[in-house]
């Protein structure tokens, strides 16, 4: 999975620019954004990269780096699907 | 000038754990769910197997006439369940001298959406152009229009929508109508007939709904319980007729209870985010608007959803209401038992309650499996109770920040 192509995504959800993402970004404490803004982009990662995230691990999701890891690990060749 | 008291006199209810006003409390006191597979529609692209819906019965077949298409399934529950209630409350129609003393006010959160996916999924993709009158039968006003038609009332007749209050909205403005000498009698409740693909995918893509219970569908629903998961989405309808002190007179009636506050608030906040200070004001104008203080309530029906967020601050709200008491006062879910009724939801729980304080008997919150540490009140977990109470809350919290809260007491009438 290509990390600059996920960031993209991701920036495009929450519109913002892909330069004010880092690895370390926390979703709610850094961005502020809310729970449904969060589940808009767990539905728009799951529609991109066509898989489907465990509810349960939805909550350990909360910064760019953790979400960009889980999802490399059930899509890895996610970009070339 | 003393305002009309305001009573419940009679009853109907279509849910999933009961066809019937009988059937439904028998059920509900005895912890049955009504939660099962679905297996009446294709779930290929959707997680969540598990719905509360209302198995076919011959009462849903009721004759039609040419303009069947007008009945989408909402009005078809409304209409079973108005039947009942009509019948319960000894009221005989249709009334040749309509009067503009009735009223019919009905909450709705959906409307026909099963009557609006066949235009859409006509015009769109099978184009046959079939389609015709689904199109008023998918109007949220249709099943409250299609009632007074039945009925013969031509008296004001509004649709209610906020969500997952609408029928506590719809009940709670009926009885200020009959308090303000706007109407005497009227048909209130609400109905939801809402599992179509489409409701349940866009609801699980929220994350609102349990997509983990599949296999156990009577376990999906856990209000209150430490390992819950979500909500399920649910048919029903209850609709209630309830009428002024001086509309009762004259009939040998005894009411189910008295309607005696109702509190509404908006958190204007979130669309879906519960709040808290939101929960409070509308429990605390309830109680003014009965001229009663929280040391005086004895029961609480809950909105108890099973979402984590609604769950955990409803219970926060109870606490900063009636402090100490708060673990005095037993709370139940139906939810637990029947899933998310959506519009229906806050007139099935009122029914609920009215029938609990009548049989001094209080339903389970079932699937309470594992504590919660910000959620330990007294939900009546699991199996129910013989309790005898005299005053009790309805809670309805809906998507969008609105809250509705009924107060009933027991009646002498």
């Amino acid at each position: 999975m290509i990390e600059s192509k996920f960031r993209k995504l991701v920036a495009e959800i929450l519109g913002v620019s892909e330069e004010s993402i880092c690895y370390e970004t926390d979703f709610i404490q850094d961005m502020g954004i809310d729970s449904l803004k969060l589940m808009q982009l767990v539905n728009a990662i799951e529609c991109k990269y066509k898989i489907v995230i465990d509810d349960t691990k939805i909550v350990n999701l909360t910064t760019f780096g953790s979400a960009y890891e889980y999802v490399s690990t059930i899509a890895p060749h996610g970009d070339v699907a | 000038m003393n305002l009309p008291r305001v009573f419940i006199t009679g009853a109907g209810t279509m849910s999933p754990n009961g066809i019937g006003l009988t059937d439904y409390w028998n059920n509900c006191k005895n912890g049955i769910s009504g939660v099962r597979k679905i297996d009446f529609l294709n779930c290929d692209d959707i997680k969540t197997r598990v719905a509360g819906f209302i198995p076919h019965t011959d009462e849903l077949s009721f004759a039609y006439t040419q303009e069947e298409a007008l009945y989408d399934r909402i009005s078809v529950l409304s209409k079973v369940a108005a039947d009942e209630a009509m019948s319960a409350a000894m009221i005989q129609y249709p009334f040749d001298n309509a009067e503009n003393s009735m009223g019919i006010i009905l909450g709705v959160a959906m409307g026909g959406i099963y009557s609006l996916e066949k235009c859409y999924i006509d015009f769109l993709i099978e184009k046959t152009g079939k389609t015709f009158y689904e199109i008023l039968a998918a109007m949220p006003n249709c099943a409250g229009n299609l009632l007074a038609m039945e009925y013969g009332i031509t008296g004001p007749n509004l649709t209610i929508n906020t969500a997952c209050s609408s029928s506590t909205t719809a009940i709670g403005l009926a009885y200020s109508m009959i308090k303000n000498g706007s109407i005497d009698l009227c048909i209130t409740g609400g109905a939801e007939a809402p599992i179509t693909p489409m409701t349940l995918k866009h609801l699980e893509k929220l994350r609102i709904l349990n997509s983990n219970n599949n296999e156990m569908p009577e376990k999906a629903c856990k209000p209150f319980s430490g390992n819950r998961l979500g909500t399920v989405l649910s048919e029903g309808a209850a609709i209630l007729i309830i009428e002024s002190e001086n509309s009762l007179k004259g009939r040998d009636h005894i009411p189910l209870c008295e309607i005696v506050g109702f509190g509404m608030s908006n958190n204007a906040d979130h669309m879906v985010k519960p709040k808290v200070d939101g929960f409070e004001l509308a429990m605390r104008c309830a109680l003014k608007d009965a001229g009663m203080t929280p040391d005086s309530l004895d029961y609480i029906h809950a909105h108890g959803t099973a979402t984590w967020q609604n769950d955990k601050s409803e219970t926060e709200a109870i606490k900063r209401v009636y402090g100490e008491k708060a673990y005095k006062i037993p709370v139940s879910s139906v939810k637990s038992m029947i899933g998310h009724t959506l519009g229906a939801s806050g007139a099935l729980s009122t029914v609920l309650t009215a029938l609990s304080m009548k049989n001094e008997f209080i339903t389970p919150t079932i699937n309470l499996d594992v504590p919660d540490k910000d959620c330990d009140l007294d939900y009546t977990p699991n199996t129910g109770r013989s309790l005898a109470f005299k005053t009790a809350a309805i809670h309805s919290f809906g998507l969008g920040g609105n809250n509705s809260v009924l107060i009933v007491k027991q009646t002498s009438f």
